[in-house]
């Protein structure tokens, strides 16, 4: 593969990153095993981008690929009781999960705006846990706080950061977030 | 409930806060790996055919993803929380942090933006350009394979005591705490133990076949497959093209490969020295907020300073580090383009390990360290095996004229061999030195176009006509590195310039010869009086088997013929 398409590969892997990322978490809710899919996805990308058209669509492309690699990782670990979504719960998540990773970019940015929002502790709890990447374990040594306790906290400051977000799009004219 | 300041509560249809609250906690619960069984089936009976909790479970899978690539939350400087209450409830908690923060009570959603005291005025980093934070942008001005793996490894994750590499060789190794448990092939895992390797060589070889060779003293660590963390000591890597990306950390930099040879030097002050022989690397230096990455290639060498986390130039060596070593051959080689044929006469490897002031009677074939230096006769052609020397095939005392000279064990016969006298007067030897026993004012070392010869710097082998030695280049092609190979035999060769005393020395002449498994590949005649000599080059094939040197003389006196500087030149390979 010459230069010029090594780099044009990476320019459009970077780009669409926290898109394919969030496809691939939003039916794979597990941090560590989204990580291996993604490597996974980048990997046969990598591969096969001679066959890549420029011009065409990537992400359309990246997302096919982590779709199979989704479905890949769910038979291998489906009968050890390993996935979180049964089969039915799945299948309904799929369409809803492809409908929704076009706005991911959109959410981000109303993210972002909900971030300077939240108050000093809400933001102290976010940057401990994706910024400094401490597990919940450590941030309740931290701050005192129980384990059980933490994930209350840190799940009640999603959704109120997912609600901000709702609300922020809503304004902007968006129907169902 | 109250609720973080600025933030509304979102009246979402068909979903109150207890069902909405419990899925975020299963879901979170399994994005941390943190979920039981029992836990999941909740989760999935919650969700599974109610179409906007689907949504939602999407939309906070969403979230916590986007988080991860936040601009805000990279940018976010830690805070002084030091006034919360350590509390187990909840309540208390939300209490807390709603008191902390100054909140307002829970308000319903309205169209119009909350109110201003109703939000913490902080002041946050000026917000990155969407899509590419400033590093990712600086890494796209580096080679595609750079971010390429630079991407990957991000999202591979240590785990510990995994089998990833052997160790293959190692020589005069001495590890601390590891009495007796580094023998050559003992499996190599990740994990955070630090391995010190006090003196010696290791050579690892990696399950991506990336080959890596460690002089003592030395510490590091095995993080993955393909990252080593080098906190003091030399390091030389070979890594081939499928293993492309492996990574050298150490405490001032990280140097990712493209596919490549290259050299690290941690010392202990912290600093790093990178010596790139071939192919390219990334050199990234600085800490997280402020990193700086530059692509170095064959040939080059750059330095990170630990102080000041700056990239400079330094002059490049190329034969700094160990790049492989052999136990067996007691090889160290430090990237070494010649053997040295005196090193071999001594015993040696080639690259040094051999002593000096031996040599080899050409009519027996044994080895000798005291030299005779006196006149002795062959009358029968004969080739001897030298059997204390893997790499000398044999010797012999050229006779010539009717009785076919065989030169190799393999019976190849040098038909075109000059008549001699079958006289000879010293050894084969790597000591060239001329003149004779007891006679101290006339013995010196020899010289050639004004070099003298016999030191570290310039090695020979003296030949004193008659005598012949042939060198088995498939013993010495098995213990040279396995990235080379032989590609020509180059000497200076001539009559030493130096007097022995004698009057006859004036008149002395030679001829020395060059053979390829028997063949004449160069011949040279030398006088004293003009001071003659020649600077020889024969290309040698991978097929070639026997190397032999000739000097011989029709009058033998004061023949004090000498091959200056005889080296078989390496090639690395392809």
């Amino acid at each position: 593969m010459d230069p010029e398409k090594h780099k044009m590969f990476l320019k459009l892997l970077l780009e669409h990153q926290p898109k394919i990322y969030a496809y691939i978490l939003s039916l794979v809710p597990s941090y560590a095993d989204a990580d291996d899919i993604f490597q996974n996805v980048s990997e046969v990308i990598w591969r096969r981008f001679d066959q890549y058209q420029p011009g065409t669509k990537f992400l359309s492309w990246a997302l096919r690929c982590a779709h199979f690699e989704i479905l890949n990782f769910r038979k291998k670990r489906y009968k050890s009781r390993q996935v979180i979504f049964d089969n039915e719960t799945f299948e309904q998540m799929l369409p809803v999960a492809n409908d929704e990773v076009e706005k991911v970019d959109d959410r981000r940015d109303a993210l972002e705006d909900c971030l300077k929002k939240l108050g000093r502790i809400g933001r102290e709890i976010i940057r401990m846990r994706y910024n400094q990447g401490l597990r919940p374990k450590q941030i309740s040594s931290h701050l005192g706080y129980t384990v059980a306790n933490v994930y209350k906290v840190i799940s009640r400051i999603h959704d109120k950061l997912l609600a901000c977000i709702e609300r922020t799009l809503r304004s902007k004219g968006y129907r169902n977030g | 409930m109250h609720v973080l300041s600025g933030l509304c509560d979102l009246k979402v249809t068909g979903m109150d806060d207890q069902t909405r609250n419990q899925i975020a906690e299963l879901l979170f619960l399994a994005l941390e790996n943190e979920i039981t069984q029992e836990q999941i089936q909740t989760l999935n009976s919650l969700i599974k055919n109610k179409p906007d909790l689907i949504r939602y479970a999407i939309h906070y899978l969403q979230i916590n993803s986007t988080l991860k690539f936040s601009h805000t939350v990279a940018g976010m400087k830690s805070a002084d929380i030091s006034k919360i209450k350590d509390s187990n409830s909840l309540t208390d908690i939300f209490a807390q942090m709603a008191e902390y923060e100054k909140v307002a009570p829970e308000v319903e959603i309205s169209k119009e933006e909350p109110k201003p005291e109703l939000i913490q005025r902080v002041v946050y980093p000026p917000r990155e350009k969407r899509g590419l934070n400033k590093f990712t942008l600086f890494v796209l001005l580096n080679t595609a394979a750079v971010i390429l793996f630079f991407v990957l490894l991000n999202f591979a994750p240590p785990k510990a005591g995994v089998k990833v590499a052997t160790l293959t060789d190692s020589l005069n190794a001495k590890w601390a705490d590891l009495e007796g448990q580094m023998a050559n092939g003992t499996p190599i895992v990740t994990g955070n133990k630090t391995l010190l390797l006090r003196e010696g060589y290791a050579e690892l070889l990696f399950d991506n076949q990336t080959k890596v060779t460690i002089e003592g003293p030395a510490e590091f660590q095995i993080l993955t497959e393909d990252q080593i963390k080098l906190n003091y000591g030399d390091l030389y890597a070979i890594v081939p093209r499928e293993a492309i990306g492996f990574t050298i950390k150490t405490p001032s930099s990280q140097i990712i490969d493209l596919g490549t040879e290259f050299g690290i030097r941690a010392d202990f002050q912290g600093d790093t020295a990178l010596h790139v022989m071939k192919g390219k690397t990334v050199l990234i230096a600085g800490d997280k907020s402020n990193k700086v990455g530059i692509e170095v290639t064959g040939g080059i060498a750059k330095k990170v300073s630990s102080h000041s986390q700056t990239i400079s130039d330094i002059s490049h060596n190329d034969r700094l580090f160990v790049r492989q070593i052999s136990s067996t051959d007691q090889l160290v080689w430090r990237g070494e383009n010649a053997v040295d044929l005196a090193d071999m006469i001594g015993g040696g490897n080639g690259f040094g390990t051999g002593r000096k002031g031996v040599g080899i009677d050409p009519a027996s074939g044994k080895l000798v360290v005291q030299l005779s230096m006196s006149p002795r006769t062959q009358t029968i052609s004969q080739y001897s095996p030298v059997s204390e020397n893997p790499f000398l095939d044999g010797v012999f005392v050229p006779l010539g004229g009717d009785s076919p000279q065989v030169v190799t064990s393999a019976g190849d016969v040098f038909d075109q061999c000059p008549k001699t006298d079958g006289l000879y007067w010293v050894e084969i030897t790597n000591n060239p030195i001329t003149g004779f026993q007891g006679e101290p004012e006339t013995t010196q070392l020899a010289r050639l176009n004004g070099i003298e010869y016999g030191t570290d710097m310039h090695p020979a082998i003296m030949m004193h006509a008659n005598t012949g030695i042939t060198f088995d280049l498939e013993a010495i092609r098995s213990v040279i590195p396995s990235s080379t190979q032989i590609r020509r035999f180059t000497s200076s060769c001539g009559l030493s310039e130096t007097l022995d005393g004698t009057a006859l020395q004036k008149d002395a002449s030679a001829e020395m010869w060059i053979l390829i498994d028997g063949q004449p590949r160069e011949k040279v005649h030398v006088d004293f009086a003009d001071k003659s000599y020649a600077f020889v080059t024969v290309d040698i094939n991978e097929s070639d088997r026997f190397l032999t040197l000739i000097s011989c003389s029709d009058w033998n006196a004061g023949d004090w013929t000498l091959y200056g500087d005889p080296v078989l030149e390496l090639e690395l390979n392809d």
